[in-house]
């Protein structure tokens, strides 16, 4: 079943009329109708289109979005429902020293992680000196002791990392959150370019906006560069879940445009220490998957033995460097929440360098003082589940409910390790289409950082918006929507 | 090209075509009846029988007891989701292979399907298919034409092509000889002088079943004649709809498969069809027409379903 | 003490079967107390093998069958020379509760509840009775605990699964080897003591042998020492340590997938014998040979109708 926003309202003269702005840092404008320089080409565009055309259009980016099945699956529900991920056509820019900055950030962050997980998975060095509690990692869900002592190709863990950011009432990026383990997402960056292009073409003009286009190559060289020693053109596949997971279009979109096998666990088997997909000539070899399913389903002989998902004795192989898995198994405790405080003291120890983009302030349950000051403040902070992802399991204190606050009290005295606090930040505000003119709404950036022969960040990302007035919460499955997001070169 | 995108592929046009069969036969059973009522008296149910044996379906008992046979028949085998073969159950089957392939497939490979899935599914639509069910037979129809063009059309004849082809066209032999299997003995059954207006009209329903009424006509012309009818539907070289032409195009499509293949040798499959296609093209209807026609369709029919199954081995499809 | 063993696993399948995969330990360590001098793996169907290393430090081998089979076979042979240990637990002199500050960071492994050894309502007045005394001395209540679980359960076969819980344990009061090893951790790691589960061989020099698993406890001074709750008994040179694991779930001699609709039957055969001499490298030679055919890809048994060829196999 497919849903659809539809725009019932009444006429505006002007698609800025009546634009408001909060306490939180707004993307376009510094004052009242006082744009910022690196929006006023776009300003003076949106200024010349009538909010009628711009309806008419937008109808359009919804309607290629549905021909195209540009969908997710909700899940929760008795059955996962086909829904669009409403692409709002207004987009967010973000000029060439911001984005300077975010890419240094980024690059520094995913470097340090991936010799976090080096050593955590070897020398535990890291552990040894106590700059991260042991414990944290021992009992974290997602290490996997399994996997201990290992070798990876090229010693690289992450190989694709979608990092959150987000902006303060400064318009600071703070670092929300990593994902390390199978982010998802890059498709619509890719996909929101080519509607917006197809569809509001005079938007582009006057701007110099940075291309994404590259992307799947990209992703494509860093998945050949973890290709077995030897194997000089090597068969690369991507492994999903299915047509059941929430992000199948992206699975097949993305193989498409890197010109690879889309398989599912059933279409691959293990032989002589050897990964081969079933095809009509017999079994072919691979030598890379990446893959879309996360760690617990991959191998029913390592991990999880009821899953149907996965290829028995993958990790085997993988273990014996025979194929290349990305991302690499056991990812996971690097974007543990649990771990995401101390990753400025990752930085440090590793680098010798202060982290470039901050982290948001966060309290831990397991330090006596924090846990207290998370007790008392609740109806003030966010408090999160480490485990979840995808805004499940999360609470927002001035948005609750005293019978929420505490049930989550509760729970974080009962299990402090998997919890953590952090003030209630205001997200940045962004013009957004609503009821026939532009509205703020809040936003936040996930860019997609790619590990290969170097660490590179392809100049662009996935702008999640928030529609519902004052919501806070940008998730696909919570009723976000995504911008396109420009890049502007020099 | 994957197993599994193969095999989806070759079930996906197997029952579409089955699908599309069933409507076909539906329908000429339907006119027959209107037919029939101009020749006065005569064996009424006897299509509807044929029918049934015919697609070996049997409806079960419990459905009989609120209806007429003929209406409980037409709704086991349009609607009913119990019934494996119902063209319901058919189209629904084809989509759901597609879905599974998305990628591999045309974007209008998919939205076709698609369309017809959901047009079938229309409650409004199939309450009028239960009072005049042509409607509905001819969507059916059209749709998997429409598919069938878009493939051909649309899509590279690539590897994937051929086992669409290899699909529809064993589906298609194996139910033209099965038509002819029961056809054949009912109908040299009715040789009394009486029963010649009827014959005659029960072997028009049998080439219009096979979409061959008008190209059988304009060769022969008159009075239909069972042996002509045979002959044309098992070895007319350049009907589509003859066996003959069927098992030619699945060993065209086995041939291309093979092409890139480092296997030397005739394949398992392409034996068999090579076999199958000797007989029809070299043994003459007169030879195959001296034993009892029953026993050489049964060979061939064996022979069909052989083939769809070392096919299935060869490709390690399923 | 050198001693060879011979363990046999033999998988049988009602119907064939077809990409049989598995997994392995069955290879013994080597440490302070036993060195493994030799080890050979056969498998039949005929297959190559591959070895590793798991995260916690035990070998592993691993291999596959692609074609039909009805019968899978394993022969895990060994030479172990077992040494002397001099030292008994009480030389340990740690009081409670233990100072795990000397200890590797693996200890924090085996301090939780996991798996089968999972948190049971019948386990609480089991831990009050076995409550260690501040200041006391940590060996005793080790042996303690030991001494209580066997003589307060009673061994049996049969009672309980490969994966029950301790659970089943507490409410049979009976069962075997592995309850008794789970019970036992489950107790040291409740008060704070790391504790460990270890699968090998007893030999038992005028009684059938058989595999066997006790518990190992970190204690300062001695680092991991083994404990045996079923036997009373040092663990001494009749004991082979094969793997250590959180549990039984980490070291189960053997795991594995095959794809195929037929019953599985397991018989396993394990034979352990003193020898005088360490054996000639030819030793692996005169292990008794496995034979098992391949089942010939005989096309399937024709179907009573061609319907069953025109429907798509799920």
């Amino acid at each position: 079943m497919l849903e659809f926003i539809t725009d019932r309202l009444p006429p505006y003269a002007d698609l800025f009329s009546g634009y408001t702005l909060g306490s939180a840092y707004d993307e376009m404008f510094e004052a009242k109708d006082r744009p910022r320089p690196h929006y006023r080409a776009l300003y003076r565009r949106l200024q010349l289109l009538s909010p009628d055309e711009f309806r008419r259009r937008k109808a359009m980016t919804d309607l290629s979005m549905l021909q195209n099945g540009v969908g997710f699956t909700v899940y929760r529900q008795e059955e996962g429902i086909e829904r669009i991920w409403p692409m709002d056509p207004v987009p967010r820019i973000i000029p060439d020293g911001e984005w300077r900055q975010i890419e240094r950030g980024l690059i520094q962050r995913l470097l340090a992680l991936n010799l976090f997980l080096k050593d955590i998975y070897h020398d535990q060095l890291i552990l040894r000196d106590r700059v991260v509690d042991p414990r944290l990692i021992y009992e974290g869900a997602f290490f996997r002791r399994e996997f201990m002592g290992a070798t990876v190709p090229r010693d690289i863990y992450i190989h694709v990392c979608g990092t959150d950011l987000i902006r303060d009432v400064d318009g600071r990026y703070l670092v929300l959150e990593d994902n390390a383990r199978t982010p998802s997402g890059v498709s619509y960056m890719l996909h929101n370019r080519q509607v917006l292009k197809r569809v509001f073409p005079q938007l582009f003009e006057q701007c110099d906006v940075r291309g994404t286009d590259d992307y799947p190559a990209a992703l494509l060289a860093v998945l050949k560069y973890i290709a077995p020693p030897g194997r000089l053109d090597p068969t690369v596949v991507l492994l999903s879940p299915g047509i059941y997971n929430s992000a199948y279009f992206e699975h097949t979109f993305l193989a498409q445009r890197m010109g690879i096998e889309l398989v599912e666990g059933r279409d691959l088997v293990v032989d002589g220490n050897r990964v081969h997909m079933r095809t009509t000539r017999g079994l072919e070899r691979v030598d890379v998957i990446y893959r879309r399913i996360d760690d617990d389903f991959l191998d029913p002989l390592t991990f999880r033995a009821d899953s149907a998902l996965g290829v028995p004795g993958l990790v085997n192989v993988y273990r014996a460097g025979q194929v290349a898995l990305a991302n690499s198994i056991g990812t996971g405790i690097a974007d543990d929440k649990g771990i995401y405080p101390f990753v400025p003291d990752i930085i440090r120890y590793y680098l010798k360098q202060d982290a470039i983009l901050p982290n948001v302030e966060t309290f831990r349950p397991l330090v006596a003082n924090h846990l207290s000051h998370i007790l008392h403040n609740l109806d003030k902070l966010v408090v999160k589940t480490v485990n979840e992802s995808g805004g499940y399991g999360m609470l927002i204190g001035p948005a609750s409910t005293a019978a929420q606050r505490e049930e989550f009290a509760a729970r974080v005295r009962a299990h402090p390790r998997d919890y953590i606090a952090q003030p209630t930040i205001p997200l940045s505000t962004h013009p957004t289409f609503v009821e026939g003119r532009l509205e703020g709404r809040h936003v936040d950036l996930r860019p997609f950082v790619l590990c290969g022969e170097k660490i590179t960040v392809v100049p662009g990302a996935l702008t999640r918006v928030a529609l519902p007035r004052g919501s806070l919460v940008v998730n696909s499955s919570q009723g976000g929507g995504s911008k396109d997001t420009w890049v502007l070169a020099e | 090209m994957l197993s599994r995108v193969a095999d989806a592929l070759f079930w996906m046009s197997r029952y579409l075509e089955r699908a599309e069969q069933t409507a076909r036969l539906l329908d000429v059973c339907f006119h027959l009846e209107l037919d029939l009522h101009g020749v006065g008296a005569g064996p009424h149910e006897l299509h509807w029988t044929s029918l049934a044996a015919t697609l070996r379906q049997r409806v079960p008992s419990a459905h009989l007891e609120s209806s007429t046979p003929q209406a409980a028949l037409s709704e086991w085998l349009m609607f009913r989701a119990d019934n494996a073969d119902s063209i319901l159950s058919c189209v629904s089957r084809a989509r759901g292979n597609a879905r599974n392939i998305r990628s591999a497939l045309h974007p209008a490979q998919w939205r076709e399907l698609n369309k017809l899935y959901w047009q079938l599914n229309d409650a409004e639509f199939r309450e009028r298919a239960r009072e005049s069910p042509h409607d509905f037979l001819h969507a059916v129809e059209c749709g998997s034409c429409l598919f069938q063009g878009i493939c051909d059309s649309l899509c590279n004849h690539d590897e994937g092509w051929q086992f669409l082809q290899l699909g529809r066209f064993l589906e298609r032999a194996a139910t033209t000889l099965r038509i002819l299997d029961i056809q054949y003995h009912l109908l040299t059954d009715l040789s009394s002088p009486l029963d010649l207006p009827l014959a005659n009209l029960e072997w028009a329903a049998v080439l219009r079943g096979c979409q061959s009424y008008d190209a059988y006509q304009r060769l022969h012309g008159g009075r239909i004649e069972p042996e002509g009818v045979v002959g044309f539907l098992l070895a007319r070289a350049d009907s589509p709809r003859s066996v003959r032409f069927c098992l030619e195009a699945a060993e065209r499509a086995l041939k291309s498969i093979e092409e890139n293949s480092t296997r030397r040798g005739l394949s398992h499959p392409e034996r068999i069809l090579g076999l199958m296609r000797a007989d029809l093209e070299y043994r003459g209807l007169d030879e195959i027409l001296t034993a009892p026609l029953h026993v050489f369709l049964t060979l061939m029919q064996d022979r069909c379903a052989e083939v769809s199954r070392v096919v299935q081995e060869r490709y390690s499809l399923r | 003490m050198i001693l060879e063993v011979q363990h046999e696993t033999r998988f049988s399948y009602s119907r064939p079967v077809t990409e049989t995969i598995a997994e392995v330990r069955m290879e013994p360590t080597s440490d302070a107390e036993q060195s493994c001098r030799s080890f050979a793996l056969q498998v039949s169907p005929r297959t190559e093998s591959f070895r590793y290393c798991d995260g916690l430090g035990n070998s592993v081998h691993h291999f596959n069958v692609l074609e039909s089979h009805d019968e899978i076979r394993i022969l895990a042979a060994s030479v172990i020379e077992t040494h002397p240990r001099p030292r008994a637990v009480d030389s340990c002199r740690a009081l409670y509760p233990l100072d795990l500050s000397g200890a590797g960071l693996e200890v924090l492994d085996y301090l939780k509840l996991r798996g089968p050894i999972s948190w049971s309502p019948r386990l609480p007045p089991l831990l009050e009775v076995l409550r260690p005394a501040e200041g006391s001395f940590v060996a005793a209540f080790v042996r303690n605990v030991a001494d209580y679980i066997r003589t307060h359960f009673e061994y049996a076969p049969d009672v309980t699964l490969a994966n029950s819980p301790i659970d089943d344990v507490l409410e049979q009061g009976k069962g075997v080897c592995q309850d008794f090893t789970h019970l036992m951790i489950a107790v040291l790691r409740y008060h704070g003591v790391p504790a460990r589960y270890v699968s090998g061989y007893l030999h038992r020099p005028h009684e059938h042998s058989q595999s066997h698993a006790w518990c190992e406890v970190w204690l300062p001074e001695l680092g991991w020492f083994g404990v045996d709750p079923t036997n009373d008994s040092p663990i001494d040179e009749h004991y082979v340590k094969v793997a250590v694991g959180r549990d039984f779930t980490d070291v189960s001699p053997n795991r594995g997938t095959y794809r195929g609709e037929a019953r599985e039957e397991i018989f396993v055969r394990v034979e352990t014998r003193t020898l005088t001499t360490l054996p000639s490298r030819s030793w692996q030679e005169q292990l008794p040979p496995l034979h098992v055919p391949l089942t010939a890809i005989v096309p399937r048994k024709r179907p009573s109708s061609n319907q069953q060829d025109e429907q798509q196999q799920q």
